[in-house]
């Protein structure tokens, strides 16, 4: 009968033997007396050697644990709003976004600007007059038109409709 | 001998009925037939006008061909700046021809043809206004009936008008401002009836640059209607002179600009409020413009004669009020317009 090898005895000892193989070890080491010595040997130097391992194990200093765990989860967790801010804040991004504002906010009003608006006073006194053929001896054409003594352009006016106002039967003319 | 006296007084009477001046009672009816007579009479003749405010004088001469109903054409002889200017009007289209700018400018009046409105602005007038007959006179040669139209309120002579006897034309109009001054008169000249007048003086000349004016609508007489389409909120006088009232309201997009004018009579005097909100300046460059202050408002005004346009802002809201009443009258009538 062939006996076991130590390396099958400490692979054995240590339970990182296949199934089958950790089966026959299991039944040569019960008809095998020869191995069973070398068994019973190679588990006492065992227990030495973790005895020994024991006896020379040091406690991490208080904390660490808690310091390393709080790391984990403060890099699994999602970042807060206000830490995306300050990664925003960051000089590398805050400086050239503000340059890009400021000179946005110098350039957009000229860009963007409406041309300003203004009507020339012959608008009004033309269409004053106009309203005026409507009236008895209101006739425009004793006033000279603006529109002939201003030197400006002729405004450009179109007429809106007037909705009529739904009338009540007590409504005045 | 008294029979005989009385005879003959009644028939100097008689005599002088087509020279006598108008009956009060007619003097109404004499001024509607004035205000449709150019829709029945053509005439060809030379017109004076002078347009006076209180410190400036506009005066203008031009020829003028009517054919009725609605053809005219007006071709200034003075002043100087507007020699060989002519406006065309055909009936809603006025055609102002300028030949210093090589162009002519297309107004729209949609309210010309408004008999409803005339109709209804006569009715004030004979409301706010007494009219009276004055001694007949002769005017460009015709004989004319002359009728005062006295303000009811103030008793006061607003206007002087003076109509052929025989076409009810007017040819010659004054005007008065509050103290009896003269402001405006219009007087013909050199007058012929005709309706012999060519038709290319009607013609718009060709070779000028066509340049759209202004569309004017036909007003509202629904006021209220008008403020609400000008889509922000419009403020109107608390005060106003007597006998004034709301007539019309329009609203226009005056160079994208909505527009709200509110127009307000007596039946002769009107005055005009335009409003609106934007951020519009209203540009004088092309007037002397004048600073006054009133209410801490720092306004701007012009005249064109006795016209007058004060400008000023207030709360965001852009106000011209234009109308040939005297500056304190209308300075009066806008520190009433409050927001």
């Amino acid at each position: 009968m062939k006996h076991l090898t130590q390396d099958q005895l400490i692979d054995y000892l240590h339970h990182a033997l296949a199934p089958e193989d950790d089966a026959a070890v299991y039944a040569h080491l019960q008809a095998c007396p020869d191995c069973q010595a070398a068994m019973r040997a190679e588990t006492a130097l065992t227990e030495a050697l973790q005895r020994q391992a024991a006896a020379e194990e040091r406690d991490l200093p208080a904390g660490v644990e808690a310091t390393i765990w709080a790391r984990v989860d403060e890099l699994s967790s999602a970042p807060s709003f206000a830490d995306r801010v300050r990664a925003w804040l960051r000089p590398a991004i805050l400086v050239p976004v503000a340059a890009v504002l400021v000179l946005g906010l110098f350039f957009a009003p000229q860009l963007f600007r409406r041309a300003p608006v203004s009507i020339d006073a012959a608008y009004y006194l033309d269409d004053h007059a106009a309203v005026n053929g409507t009236m008895p001896f209101g006739d425009a054409s004793e006033t000279i038109p603006a529109s002939l003594t201003s030197t400006g352009d002729p405004v450009n006016a179109s007429a809106v409709a007037v909705d009529p106002v739904t009338m009540t039967a007590d409504a005045g003319p | 001998m008294p029979v005989r006296n009385a005879a003959l007084a009644a028939i100097a009477l008689f005599a002088l009925a087509g020279l006598a001046p108008a009956r009060a009672d007619d003097a109404a009816r004499l001024l509607r037939q004035a205000i449709s007579a150019p829709t029945t009479t053509s005439f060809v003749g030379e017109v004076q006008t002078l347009e006076i405010g209180e410190s400036q004088t506009q005066a203008s001469v031009y020829r003028i061909e009517h054919r009725a109903p609605d053809l005219t054409r007006r071709w200034y002889l003075a002043p100087q700046s507007l020699y060989g200017d002519s406006i065309l009007t055909h009936g809603e289209h006025r055609y102002s021809i300028d030949v210093q700018r090589n162009r002519v400018i297309v107004d729209e009046n949609d309210a010309i043809d408004d008999q409803v409105a005339m109709d209804d602005n006569f009715g004030l007038l004979t409301t706010n206004y007494r009219a009276e007959s004055a001694p007949n006179e002769t005017v460009a040669g015709q004989p004319c009936n002359v009728v005062m139209l006295e303000n009811k309120h103030t008793g006061q002579t607003v206007m002087r008008i003076w109509m052929d006897a025989k076409t009810h034309l007017v040819l010659q109009k004054e005007r008065y401002a509050a103290n009896g001054a003269l402001t405006s008169q219009t007087r013909f000249s050199n007058l012929r009836y005709t309706t012999a007048i060519p038709a290319q003086v009607f013609q718009v000349p060709s070779g000028l640059t066509q340049v759209k004016g202004s569309r004017h609508a036909q007003p509202s007489s629904d006021v209220n209607a008008a403020v609400k389409t000008a889509g922000f909120r419009a403020q109107s006088p608390r005060y106003l002179p007597e006998g004034f009232i709301p007539v019309t309201g329009d609203v226009t997009d005056v160079n994208g600009v909505r527009t709200l004018h509110l127009l307000y009579s007596d039946g002769i005097r009107t005055i005009s409020l335009f409003e609106n909100e934007k951020d519009v300046a209203i540009d004088l460059s092309h007037y002397t413009a004048k600073s006054v202050r009133f209410e801490n408002h720092d306004a701007q005004y012009v005249e064109q004669g006795p016209i007058t346009l004060l400008s000023w802002s207030e709360a965001g809201l852009h106000f011209a009020l234009v109308g040939e009443l005297s500056r304190t009258e209308l300075i009066k009538i806008a520190a009433s317009v409050v927001p």
